[in-house]
């Protein structure tokens, strides 16, 4: 590197030109670029969640409990285990689904149909949001469920629990609100203006990354 | 729709159906998860593989085809494909450490 090289106007230069470089290499719209940088880094905030579970877990003296009996519901006098995590499943599957429809008419810039999709995905979240309130509710008041202890075993499994699906929830929660914002920005033909729907796909992203992750809590916090 | 500057290439190139498919897919493997669990699968190595590799396979599903993922260009994918594969070291590490934890608690007697 040459000396003359740092003096600060070239410096600042040469720095902002390899900025301008990278940008180009990934030949995306800058908001797309930076959610996707957002959610690699919440990545690991679950990541690393999921690590501290892994290893609360693996080190729990106590027999951790079986989530089966304990997300059970009874259907009559059928105990069926995980019905209610079944269902929260299939709401935020669906929910993803509607989001990807929505990003489809948004590329073809059909404003009704993108914001009605919008809505309806805000709505699925929304479902599901009200179905782990009432989860947590039960756990916490009927059941005894604590983040330091609970009456079927390892202590380490509140703490985790709540720890999980409670950020898991929020973003949830910041998604619903995230998709009506966008909904009434479509409505209120801010995207025709800018001659640009990629505002609907980029919450398309986060939403999806939401779904992700519910997809890696469910196979290993209730599944295993 | 193809001289849009701000649409990149391929992504408006895949059709509904398309979107269609894979929903029907997370559904199918989600069930597949669940029903594992459910007849209490044996042995439970076989079950937990079988429920992991499902989970990877709807995470695969869901990037390349819900978020496009498959559609950008390499640079952008190996920019976030590559970094969470620490996350996998970082659970290794924290699973193998915890074996050592569970054994001195054991030893001594505490939770």
């Amino acid at each position: 590197m040459e000396e003359k090289g740092l003096r600060q106007p070239r410096f600042l230069a040469r720095l902002a030109g390899e900025w301008s470089g990278d940008l180009a290499a990934f030949r995306v719209v800058w908001a797309k670029a930076m959610m996707w940088i957002f959610l690699v880094s919440d990545s690991f905030i679950f990541g690393s969640f999921l690590a501290g579970y892994a290893a609360a877990r693996l080190a729990a003296t106590e027999p951790w409990p079986d989530p089966g009996k304990v997300f059970a519901l009874h259907l009559g006098e059928r105990e069926v285990p995980l019905l209610l995590i079944a269902i929260m499943t299939v709401v935020l599957i669906s929910s993803s689904g509607t989001m990807a429809i929505a990003v489809y008419h948004a590329y073809h810039r059909r404003k009704g149909h993108t914001a009605l999709f919008l809505l309806l995905t805000a709505l699925l979240g929304l479902t599901f949001v009200s179905m782990q309130a009432f989860e947590w509710t039960h756990l916490i008041r009927d059941l005894g469920f604590r983040p330091w202890g609970n009456p079927m075993g390892a202590p380490q499994f509140g703490s985790s629990f709540f720890m999980l699906t409670g950020f898991h929830g929020l973003h949830v929660t910041a998604g619903v609100i995230y998709l009506l914002a966008v909904a009434s920005r479509v409505l209120k033909g801010v995207y025709d203006r800018a001659g640009s729907y990629v505002g609907v796909e980029v919450a398309g992203l986060y939403w999806h990354f939401v779904d992700l992750v519910w997809v890696f809590i469910f196979a290993f916090f209730y599944l295993f | 729709m193809e001289g849009s500057p701000e649409i990149p290439r391929g992504e408006q190139h895949q059709p509904i159906g398309v979107y269609l498919a894979v929903w029907g897919l997370l559904f199918v493997l989600s069930a597949l998860s669940y029903l594992l669990d459910y007849f209490k699968v044996e042995p439970i190595g076989l079950r937990r593989f079988l429920i992991t590799a499902f989970a990877f396979l709807k995470a695969g599903l869901i990037v390349a085809y819900f978020m496009h993922l498959r559609f950008e260009r390499l640079s952008l994918i190996y920019t976030i494909l590559l970094p969470p594969l620490l996350l996998v070291a970082l659970i290794a590490i924290a699973m193998a450490e915890s074996s050592y934890v569970v054994a001195m608690r054991s030893l001594l007697g505490v939770n």
